[in-house]
């Protein structure tokens, strides 16, 4: 146990020591640090400036002098402007830019939208129609005999709705952004390290320092140790960045009062921050089994990628599954049920159907021990074929042999 | 058994104790030093005897051993010699316990305890963590082979000292030279000073200064008491420390037995003799004393005759000196250590 205790400070070491891996952590802090910090930062350089000018619209073509009030009522943050130019001279005007764009109607139900660059999110068009829409229903309202304080009331009528969910449900969209974010930790952390450990012992067997690794302690307590160390560092840094990220956020929270988005994601119940955590856990354990007995496979760094690709391959489809199962808004479909109990994608589908579907509890408990009976089995079979495996150089050996080396070990 | 090292640890001292000539490094009290001493000299006088009985392996088809015995005293070295293949390092690998095999490894007659037995081992295959601080990575390989962390740093430094290193203590081990990659190896070896001792060529690519060095390390763990496995194809360095050897061919020891007793055990009927008129010399032993002689061959300044039976030799000698020619000396023909492995491995 000694011996194992070595081996897992000394491998857990290499990595809280490595400069690249301080770094990157500092690295990730300090964006997200930023990031959320944002709405202070730029509040705090905007205090004294002047605010910026609004942009301007031209409305023009066939209006009449309530127009311009219902544009400008539908759109505070813009200056619009009543002009008498034909479409050409506003084309020609908003082509040089004396106007971000401009409406021509050009009867009561139809009109341009001239506009130069069309951003991403401008939604001005959008607007523009509900106020043309608006428009045309008071125009017609009042042709068939209402007053105006009737289409007033007519217009703005409200209905009044509330939706009740029954217990244990989800809403998809409040749970979508966390979940998705946990997923890519989830999926980094257990492909990174997982390569990370076979990496290591990769490196080992190529450098010949496993010779006299092996010869010095069980090579069992070194899988194990060099496992447990790479989660280690691993868990270390989810802590650090999603505890600094929770930090920030907390600092900032007045600012973020108007945001859903980023509440839903700080204020994610506890009990799926605990699944996720598990599921990393157990399926760290997994692959990071299998990528360590790949790695004692090969003789030298460079076959590395081409013997651990199959196990890569195997996460990244499960990966991309969940992913897309997620936004398509299917996370209790069929497939996603089958990939939710087979140990090498449940991690994954398991923990997305908990936070956005529905399971039993009995089906996370089947899918949980099957992932830790599973991950016990390839741990017990990593082992075996590790203590065979770093000793081999030469070509990494085939199934059928890893098959015999196994029967060996066991000898 | 229990050895003087093996004391040293179950008085979890760990530490080199004084007496008989050697140096004090800590004072301790009467009573452990009266116990120590006690144990001391059952340690001096009780030997240890590693014997590898039996010894079969197979990888998949391939039988690798093929029944290995050799034994080996502690306080002495054995040259584990054959060519390549022939099944040294999957012998030592048993020993050490990387994998099981049929057969049986001892220890004074006992199946060996690899958990109180601490082995040292320079593999053929050198190899450290390239990237790593040099007094980092051998105090990590002291305490996988039970070191406390204390102790492993500080027979880290004696060590380095030992083999002049000290200076590279906080370098990496990639920034040093071949030769002095070697020592370091070596020094990750010995660090725990352990029982049983196996070297796989430790002098290739040193030096001579370094060789010297080394040498001078390697003599004084056998003088200190330690079971040494030498393996080399340096034979002028197997026959300067091992008093045996044994020979492997196809997993199998075709040889076993004390270098001075192999020598002597082969045919002794070649004479060599000295001498400034070898051609001279040679020619009147072809004329004269034909009935003594098989053959008879100059070289340089020598004359090699094969007596046609050994009881000749003296009488050949007396009728010799009677020729009246000039001769230095007449020494008889013994294979050197070359000879004898080509001898025993050759196809």
């Amino acid at each position: 146990m000694k011996r194992f205790w070595s081996i897992f400070q000394f491998e857990s070491m290499n990595y809280i020591k490595n400069k690249v891996f301080l770094g990157i952590t500092l690295f990730l802090i300090v964006v997200i640090g930023i990031v959320l910090s944002f709405p202070r930062i730029s509040e705090f350089f905007a205090s004294d400036t002047t605010t910026e000018e609004k942009a301007v619209i031209a409305l023009g073509g066939v209006t009449d002098a309530g127009d311009l009030a219902y544009f400008q009522h539908a759109m505070p943050d813009k200056t619009v402007e009543m002009v008498e130019k034909s479409a050409d001279e506003l084309k020609q005007d908003v082509d040089k830019g004396v106007y971000e764009s401009a409406v021509f109607i050009l009867e009561d139900h139809s009109y341009q939208y001239i506009v130069k660059n069309i951003g991403m999110y401008d939604t001005t068009q959008t607007v523009v129609n509900e106020v043309m829409k608006t428009r045309y229903q008071a125009l017609a309202l009042s042709q068939l005999g209402a007053n105006e304080e009737e289409i007033a009331a007519f217009l703005s009528a409200a209905v009044s709705g509330e939706v009740v969910q029954t217990h244990g449900g989800k809403d998809q969209l409040n749970t979508f952004f966390y979940t998705y974010i946990l997923m890519i930790a989830l999926y980094m952390l257990i492909l990174l390290y997982g390569q990370f450990v076979a990496m290591s012992v990769a490196t080992e067997k190529s450098s010949r320092a496993m010779e006299l690794l092996i010869t010095s302690a069980n090579p069992k307590h070194f899988m194990f140790g060099k496992i447990l160390g790479a989660g280690c560092a691993g868990l270390m840094q989810f802590i650090l960045i999603f505890g600094s990220a929770y930090g920030f956020y907390q600092l900032n929270a007045g600012y973020y009062a108007d945001q859903p988005m980023i509440q839903s994601i700080f204020n994610m119940p506890l009990s799926i921050l605990l699944y996720a955590l598990m599921f990393l856990v157990l399926g760290f354990f997994l692959y990071a089994f299998l990528y360590g007995a790949l790695g004692s496979m090969v003789s030298r760094i460079e076959q590395m990628n081409t013997a651990v690709m199959p196990v890569t391959f195997l996460f990244v489809f499960a990966f991309m599954a969940v992913v897309f199962s997620m936004s398509g808004g299917a996370v209790d479909s069929t497939f996603m049920k089958v990939l939710s109990y087979i140990p090498f994608t449940s991690p994954m589908a398991m923990f997305v159907r908990i936070a956005m579907g529905n399971v039993t509890a009995l089906g996370i408990v089947f899918s949980v021990v099957f992932l830790m009976a599973t991950a016990l089995l390839v741990g017990y079979l990593a082992a075996g074929i590790y203590r065979m495996g770093v000793l081999m150089y030469g070509q990494p050996p085939k199934i059928k042999e890893m098959v015999k080396m196994l029967k060996e070990s066991k000898q | 058994m229990i050895t003087q090292r093996m004391v040293c640890e179950r008085t979890s001292l760990g530490i080199e104790f004084p007496f008989f000539g050697q140096v004090i490094q800590k004072p301790f009290p009467l009573i452990l030093s009266m116990i120590y001493s006690f144990y001391y000299v059952l340690g001096v006088f009780a030997d240890m005897k590693l014997e590898v009985k039996d010894l079969y392996k197979n990888f998949g088809d391939k039988q690798v051993l093929q029944g290995v015995d050799f034994s080996v005293e502690s306080g002495t070295a054995l040259g584990l010699l054959g060519r390549n293949g022939a099944g040294k390092t999957t012998a030592i690998r048993i020993i050490m316990g990387v994998f099981g095999g049929e057969g049986e490894v001892l220890l004074d007659g006992k199946s060996i305890n690899r958990r109180e037995i601490n082995f040292g081992y320079l593999p053929e295959e050198r190899g450290l963590y390239p990237k790593k601080k040099i007094s980092e990575q051998l105090t990590y390989f002291g305490m996988l082979r039970g070191m406390s962390k204390k102790n492993a740093k500080e027979s880290v430094l004696s060590w380095l000292d030992r083999l002049e290193m000290t200076q590279y203590a906080d370098a990496r081990l990639d920034t040093l030279s071949k030769g002095n990659q070697q020592k370091i190896q070596l020094a990750c070896a010995l660090v725990t000073d352990p029982d049983i001792i196996i070297l796989d060529e430790p002098f290739s690519g040193l030096d001579p200064v370094n060789a010297m060095l080394l040498k001078g390390v390697v003599a004084e763990v056998i003088k200190k008491g330690r079971i040494l496995l030498f393996s080399s194809h340096m034979m002028n360095y197997v026959e300067e420390f091992c008093e045996k050897i044994a020979i492997m061919r196809d997993g199998k020891v075709v040889l076993e037995g004390k270098i001075k007793d192999i020598k002597r055990s082969t045919d002794r009927k070649k004479l060599v003799i000295a001498s400034p008129e070898a051609p001279k010399l040679a020619s009147a032993i072809g004329e004269r004393l034909a009935d003594y002689i098989a053959c008879k061959e100059v070289q340089g300044d020598h004359v090699a005759v094969c007596l046609r039976a050994e009881g000749h030799k003296v009488k050949f000698i007396s009728a010799m000196a009677a020729l009246g020619i000039d001769f230095d000396g007449v020494q008889v023909f013994e294979p050197t250590l070359q000879d004898i492995f080509v001898k025993y491995t050759e196809v």
